[in-house]
């Protein structure tokens, strides 16, 4: 049970906050020092520094009182991505080579499956990559001493992703939803906090009834940018270059802010969504956001990475990590008692594709 | 004598359940009474370990070498300095201290070998690819014309093949002329010329058409089958799929590292491409004039055409290779490359529609 700390209200479900401590008075200098060692190690270090700065984050995160802890080490990060250029970017090289060398001797059908084959193998990757990713972090976080975890094979993940992927692109995009919800139910029904599997069941169809709204406001917005830059442009003299170049420039930021709006409208439905079927036990969660939220919040964080030259980054990331603790609320009561340590044999190291992929945040 | 007392929460490594506990700090360890059942576990100072880092504002959370997942949990920050005069280990290598050092030099190391590699790699390429024919390169040269190109079609005036055979066998007459060596003009208005693996030598349209005289080209050539005597177009392509891979994985998303050892690798071979380009032209007596002329004219005309390319854009300064060229020259006897019917076929040679079939 939770500590009987906490102002519980009768016959009411219990809810909790994480509270995070970080600032970015503490931060910037590890960022700065990890900034200056990657330079002098030819940017062998970023690993170790990556490590310093999780380790920072998870140790200012707690719910109830007790903290969060990241076990992870730079020489697990650092071997993952090692084991991840030997078998997976040389042979990518390698094949990358021989489809030149095809298409140089005029073989084009040959060049052209091995490029599909190449194609399909790094999406399949990815999915390999956030699965191993998913199970290396959790894996690494402890809390009260007890260890996360993800069941079951990174390696077939990644034949799901692929396949998910696949039949939403047969459906040109309409099944987005469907496919983010496949996709996030093969990994959260697989995690587990100790001996606690996380249960996701989410129904497609409230999403499902959104995207399909986003897409047509997309599409209506593309016709009326088109209808927006001949008509502006008219109102100058019609052969005028600077009127066309008016209309441009603002017809086209005005379109673009309000598709951005658009896709944040879906997207902090999906977020909420998402949340809301996920649950622990007896906990569940609520992810209260709104798409104006996530908008500013998106936004900001890109200008500030813009303007700063990415010198800006650990502010993006303490913005980000505040904006998830201030929505996010741990709501209802489990057995503490009743969850065990987590037995899985953890991986040794760690997220190589997932770097070589881009796919990690932090 | 009372030992130090504090209050804190205990969690044993098996379950996620957390019991106020009492804390104290003994002769060879602490001394933990849990709150329920007043039992009561003993850590000795020897297995400590501190995982929060210390600072204000933080709970210090303990764990212990014995206790596989089991934590302490002490919200009283005084604690860590009666620890640390019992536990002497315990603050050591949680702060920058010598952890970091020891990492730093691995990361060093590891950086001087990868280095070293990098080195080797370079090095393999440049003995290894001079002994494979260059025939067998020939396709991915046609591959490499055809796409920094852009498609770009290949001029097939008679003539001006004509002209390009003899300048060919003018700078043939030196002897250090590769078996292998291709020349094509392609109908492209920008200003370069190129080298691609397996001999295939490119020369744009524009270039010609900017050239002054039939020495200019001449020069541009030699320059460029310098290129294929060393072989520097093949080592690029594995300079940048071996070195370049492996140093875009170490250092993550960055290319710079990539893009310097590119351009002192290119520098150097630019360099040598000249001096070779020197010799070829001393044998067959054109004049290195020309070449000194070329460049004068590009640094007159710098940044009002597209520089873009290998031709100009990594090369040392136009300034000290016209002084280079010049000096080359000397008073050594010369004639032109071409004459002045062959130089006006030359300026024609994209003239004639392409043949419709490559």
């Amino acid at each position: 049970m939770w500590d009987m700390t906490q102002d519980e209200v009768a016959g009411e479900m219990p809810e909790r906050k994480f509270v995070f401590t970080g600032a970015i008075g503490k931060l910037y200098p590890i960022f700065l020092v990890n900034l200056l060692l990657m330079i002098v190690t030819l940017g062998i270090y970023r690993f170790w520094g990556k490590t310093r700065i999780r380790k920072y984050l998870w140790s200012n995160m707690s719910l109830a009182d007790d903290p969060f802890e990241y076990g992870g080490t730079g020489l697990e990060l650092f071997f993952g991505s090692l084991i991840i250029l030997v078998t997976v970017i040389f042979p990518l090289g390698l094949l990358g080579a021989v489809v030149a060398m095809l298409q140089a001797k005029g073989q084009t059908s040959l060049a052209g499956g091995l490029q599909a084959v190449e194609f399909f193998g790094i999406y399949y990757l990815i999915g390999v990559g956030t699965f191993a990713m998913l199970r290396y972090r959790l894996t690494r976080t402890r809390w009260r001493g007890i260890r996360g975890g993800v069941e079951g094979s990174a390696l077939v993940y990644g034949f799901r992703f692929l396949g998910y992927a696949l039949l939403t692109g047969l459906s040109l995009g309409i099944a987005v939803p469907w496919m983010q919800i496949k996709h996030l139910s093969q990994l959260y029904n697989r995690a587990s906090f100790g001996s606690e599997r996380f249960q996701f069941d989410a129904p497609v169809k409230p999403l499902m009834k959104r995207w399909l709204v986003v897409c047509c406001v997309s599409l209506g917005l593309l016709v009326v940018m088109a209808i927006g830059l001949s008509s502006v442009g008219k109102m100058f003299q019609p052969t005028d270059m600077v009127g066309e170049i008016m209309a441009f420039f603002i017809v086209v930021p005005v379109v673009l802010a309000a598709m951005f709006l658009n896709l944040f409208w879906y997207q902090a439905k999906f977020l909420s969504h998402v949340y809301s079927h996920l649950s622990l036990g007896g906990l569940r969660f609520r992810y209260s956001v709104t798409a104006w939220r996530l908008f500013g919040l998106v936004m900001v964080n890109l200008l500030i990475v813009l303007f700063t030259l990415g010198l800006g980054m650990p502010v993006v990331v303490l913005r980000t990590v505040q904006f998830v603790v201030g929505n996010l609320t741990v709501i209802g009561d489990v057995d503490f008692a009743a969850i065990m340590q987590n037995q899985q044999t953890a991986p040794k190291f760690g997220e190589g594709l997932a770097a070589a992929f881009d796919i990690g945040a932090v | 004598m009372t030992l130090p007392e504090f209050a804190g929460a205990y969690s044993d490594g098996q379950t996620a359940n957390r019991v106020d506990a009492a804390l104290r700090l003994g002769a060879d360890g602490i001394e933990v009474r849990l709150a329920q059942a007043g039992a009561l576990v003993f850590w000795s100072y020897a297995g400590l370990v501190l995982i929060s880092p210390p600072g204000t504002g933080h709970p210090v959370l303990l764990s212990h070498d014995d206790y596989d997942g089991a934590r302490l949990l002490c919200h009283d920050e005084t604690i860590l300095a009666e620890l640390s005069s019992r536990a002497p280990r315990l603050l050591r290598g949680s702060a920058f201290g010598r952890d970091t050092w020891r990492i730093l030099g691995w990361c060093l190391g590891a950086a001087v070998i990868f280095s070293a590699v990098i080195w080797g790699i370079n090095r393999s390429a440049e003995s290894l690819i001079v002994r494979i024919p260059l025939a067998w390169e020939k396709p991915l040269g046609l591959a490499v014309i055809d796409n920094v190109g852009r498609g770009a079609s290949h001029c097939q005036d008679v003539a001006g093949q004509a002209a390009v055979g003899k300048l060919m066998e003018r700078l043939g007459r030196s002897g250090r002329l590769p078996a292998d060596v291709a020349v094509v003009v392609l109908d492209d208005p920008r200003v370069n010329a190129f080298a691609a693996p397996g001999g295939q030598i490119a020369i744009l349209r524009g270039l010609i058409d900017k050239a002054g005289s039939a020495d200019e080209v001449a020069g541009i050539l030699a320059h460029e089958i310098g290129h294929v005597i060393h072989r520097h177009p093949t080592q690029m392509l594995v300079r940048v799929m071996g070195s370049g891979v492996f140093l875009q994985m170490l250092t993550g998303q960055s290319n710079l590292p990539a893009a310097l050892v590119m351009l002192s690798n290119s520098r150097e071979a630019e360099a040598e491409a000249d001096r070779e380009a020197i010799a070829l032209l001393r044998g067959a007596a054109v004049s290195t004039g020309g070449m000194a002329a070329f460049f004068d004219r590009v640094r007159q005309d710098h940044g009002r055409f597209n520089l873009d390319g290998t031709l100009l854009s990594d090369h040392p300064g136009s300034a000290e290779r016209l002084e280079w060229f010049r000096a080359a020259q000397g008073n050594a006897p010369s004639e032109s490359a071409l004459d002045a019917s062959e130089w006006s076929a030359l300026r024609a040679i994209c003239q004639t529609p392409p043949v419709n079939e490559r």
